[in-house]
C-alpha cells in the first residue's frame, strides 16, 4: 500500500491543475504533496496516530466526518448479511447436509451453495431488485433512513442488499458446518448420548452442533471480511451511502486522503473483528480460556 | 509402417483413455464442469462461429428490444445485439481472468518456493508483505489498485494478479517447506545438487498438484473479480464487451430492459460454476485437503 502515494500524486495534478506550472506548484504546496512520498506518508501516519485522518482534497470536509455515518451503513449491511449467511442460511443448511448425508436434501443444499458461490454478488443484487420491484411491486425508500429514525423503513431498504450479500457468503459456512458436524457425529460421546436415549434432534443440536461450532465461527469471522469487500459493489447497486461508494467516488476523484481512510477503516475493523471472534470462542467453548 | 505405429499408439493409450473415462464416469460433477468449460473455451477461441451479429454494430431504431428470433438476448440501449456481445465478451472475460491468474501463479509460486526453501530473513520479509495483501478483502483491494492506476484492462489484470499472488505464495511456501524436509531432497543435496536444481527439479514437481488446485480455485474468483471491476467501470472499457462491462451498461435500464442484465450474469454464473465444479472434483481426486 505504501507504494501507491507516488503514483497518485501525478494523476491528481493532471486532473486538478491543468498546465499552469505556478498554480500547480501552489496547489501542490497547499495539499502538502510537494514533499517526497515518504514525507507525505510519515505526515499521514503521524496524523492518524493523533486521530486526524486529514481533510478531503475535493470537498475540504474532514475525512472523519465523511466516514462517520457511512461507516455505520456499511457495518449495518455487513452485519445483517453475516446474520443471514451464518444463522439463517449457513448453519441450518450445513445441518441439513449433515443430517441427510448423501441423500437428496444434502445434494440440493450442495448444488444450491455452489450456484450462489458462483454468481456475482452485484448481479444477484440486480436480479433481486428486478424480481421484487418489477414483479412483486416492492419499492424501498429512495434515500437512506437511519434505524433510530424509522426502523421499518431502514429494514425495508437494507434487507435486499443484505440478502444479496448474505447469499454469497452462505456457501463456505454451509460447507464448514456440514463437515464439522459430520466429524463430530462420528465421535464416541455422540454414540453414548444416543444410547442414553436422547432424541435425534437433541443429539444433533446439544451434542453435535455445540461441539462443531468453533470452526464454523472461524469461517463466519472470515466471511465478515469477505462481506465487507462485497459491500463495495452492493452499495453501488442499491445506491446505499456506505464506505464502498465513498471509496469508489474518492478513487474516481483522486481524493487520496479519503481513499486511504476508507481502506484504513475497513482494515482496522477486520483486526477488531478477529479479536472479537477469538473472545467469542471462549464463551462458546468453556475449554478455551482467555489469557491462559 | 503407419498401421504398426497406430497399433502401438492404441496399445499405449487405451488404458489411459479407459482410466480417464472411469474418472469422468465416477465424477459427474467433474464431467459437467469440463463440458461447460470446454464449451466456453470454444466460444472464447472462435466467437465468430457463434455470434449472429457484429457486437459493436449499433442500430438506433432497434434499441432496447426484448429477446426475439433475430436478437436472442434482445438489444441494448444502442441497439447492439446482446447475444453477440455476450459471445464476444467471453474471450475478454476469460482472458483477463486467465492472464491475471497466470501472473499470480508464476510470481506467487516462485516467491513461495524460494521463501519456503531458504527460510530466514527473505522468508520473513516476503511473508509479511504477502500477509498484508492477503488480509485485505480481495474486492476492496482490487478496486483500490485498479482505481488508483486508472481504469483499463491492463490495470485490471495487474490488480487481480496482485490480489491472488499471496494465495499461490502460501501454497507454494508450505509445500516447499514440507518437501525440503523430506529425505529424498536431503539426499539430493548430499549428492551435491545446487539449490536452484533442487527447487526446480525436485520440489516443484511434487507440489504442482497443490498449485494446480489453487489455480482453479483462483480462476473462479478471478472471473468474478473481473466482472465486478468491469461492472464498476474499472476494468474493460466500453465499447468493447466483457460480461462485467455489459452488465454495467445494462444497469440504468434494469427495469426497462432486464435482458441486458440477465444473460451476461447467467454466463458468469455458468463459467464460475464450471470452474468450481472442476476444482472441487480435482481437490477430491488429488486429495489435497486444503481448508475452506
Amino acid at each position: 500500500m505504501q507504494l501507491i502515494p507516488g503514483s497518485v500524486v501525478s494523476q491528481l495534478i493532471d486532473t486538478a491543475a491543468g498546465s499552469n506550472p505556478e498554480r500547480l506548484a501552489e496547489i501542490e504546496a497547499f495539499l502538502g504533496i510537494d514533499r517526497p512520498w515518504y514525507g507525505q506518508l510519515a505526515a499521514w501516519i503521524g496524523g492518524v496516530i493523533q486521530g486526524d485522518l486529514g481533510v478531503s482534497w475535493r470537498s475540504r470536509i474532514p475525512v472523519a466526518e465523511l466516514l462517520g455515518q457511512r461507516l455505520f451503513v456499511t457495518l449495518q449491511l455487513a452485519l445483517m448479511a453475516t446474520i443471514i449467511s451464518v444463522a439463517i442460511l449457513g448453519i441450518p443448511g450445513g445441518l441439513i447436509g449433515a443430517r441427510y448425508r448423501r441423500r437428496w436434501p444434502d445434494s440440493s443444499v450442495r448444488v444450491a451453495s455452489i450456484a450462489v458461490l458462483s454468481a456475482p454478488v452485484f448481479w444477484v443484487g440486480s436480479m433481486l431488485i428486478l424480481v421484487f420491484s418489477l414483479w412483486l411491486g416492492w419499492s424501498p425508500p429512495l434515500t437512506w433512513v437511519s434505524p433510530t429514525e424509522d426502523l421499518g423503513a431502514n429494514m425495508r431498504m437494507m434487507i435486499l442488499p443484505a440478502l444479496a450479500l448474505g447469499l454469497a457468503g452462505a456457501a463456505p459456512v454451509v460447507r464448514m458446518t456440514r463437515n464439522s458436524v459430520l466429524e463430530v457425529m462420528g465421535q464416541n460421546y455422540i454414540r453414548t448420548a444416543r444410547s442414553t436415549g436422547a432424541s435425534d434432534s437433541r443429539v444433533l443440536f446439544r451434542h453435535g452442533l455445540r461441539n462443531a461450532i468453533i470452526p464454523v465461527l472461524t469461517s463466519a469471522g472470515l466471511q465478515f471480511g469477505f462481506l465487507l469487500g462485497g459491500a463495495v459493489v452492493i452499495e453501488e447497486v442499491f445506491s446505499l451511502p456506505g464506505v464502498g461508494r465513498l471509496l469508489l467516488q474518492a478513487i474516481s476523484q483522486r481524493d487520496f486522503p479519503v481513499v486511504l481512510a476508507c481502506i484504513l477503516a475497513i482494515g482496522a475493523f477486520l483486526v477488531v473483528l478477529n479479536l472479537v471472534v477469538d473472545v467469542v470462542y471462549a464463551f462458546v467453548d468453556p475449554r478455551i480460556k482467555l489469557g491462559g | 509402417m503407419t498401421t504398426a505405429h497406430g497399433e502401438f499408439d492404441a496399445v499405449v493409450s487405451t488404458p489411459r483413455l479407459r482410466r480417464l473415462a472411469g474418472v469422468l464416469v465416477h465424477n459427474p460433477m467433474l464431467t459437467i464442469g469440463l463440458v461447460i468449460g470446454i464449451g466456453l473455451l470454444l466460444i472464447a477461441a472462435f466467437p465468430d462461429w457463434f455470434a449472429t451479429h457484429d457486437p459493436l454494430d449499433t442500430d438506433a431504431t432497434g434499441a432496447l428490444q426484448g429477446p426475439s428470433a433475430d436478437h436472442w438476448f434482445g438489444t441494448d440501449t444502442l441497439g447492439r445485439d446482446v447475444y453477440s456481445r455476450v459471445i464476444y465478451g467471453t474471450r475478454t472475460s476469460l482472458a483477463v481472468a486467465g492472464i491475471s491468474v497466470g501472473f499470480a501463479l508464476v510470481l506467487g509460486s516462485s516467491l513461495g518456493l524460494v521463501s519456503g526453501y531458504f527460510g530466514g530473513a527473505v522468508d520473513q520479509l516476503v511473508g509479511r508483505t504477502m500477509d498484508v495483501v492477503f488480509s485485505l478483502p480481495a474486492l476492496l483491494l482490487a478496486v483500490a489498485i485498479a482505481g488508483i492506476l486508472g481504469p483499463s484492462v491492463r490495470n485490471a489484470i495487474m490488480a487481480i494478479a496482485v490480489v491472488y499472488t499471496p494465495h499461490f505464495f502460501r501454497v507454494a511456501r508450505s509445500g516447499s517447506i514440507a518437501m525440503s524436509a523430506r529425505p529424498f531432497v536431503m539426499s539430493t543435496r548430499l549428492i551435491g545438487a545446487g539449490s536452484s536444481r533442487i527447487i526446480v527439479r525436485h520440489v516443484l514437481p511434487n507440489i504442482s498438484a497443490l498449485i494446480t488446485v489453487q489455480a482453479t480455485v483462483s480462476l473462479a474468483y478471478a472471473i468474478l473479480l473481473e466482472a465486478s471491476l468491469s461492472f464498476l467501470g474499472l476494468g474493460v472499457q466500453p465499447p468493447s464487451p466483457s460480461w462485467g462491462s455489459i452488465l454495467n451498461e445494462g444497469r440504468p435500464y434494469l427495469q426497462l430492459a432486464p435482458w441486458v442484465s440477465i444473460f451476461p450474469g447467467l454466463m458468469i454464473l455458468a463459467a464460475v460454476m464450471a470452474v468450481n465444479l472442476v476444482s472441487d472434483s480435482l481437490r477430491d481426486l488429488l486429495d489435497t485437503s486444503q481448508g475452506n
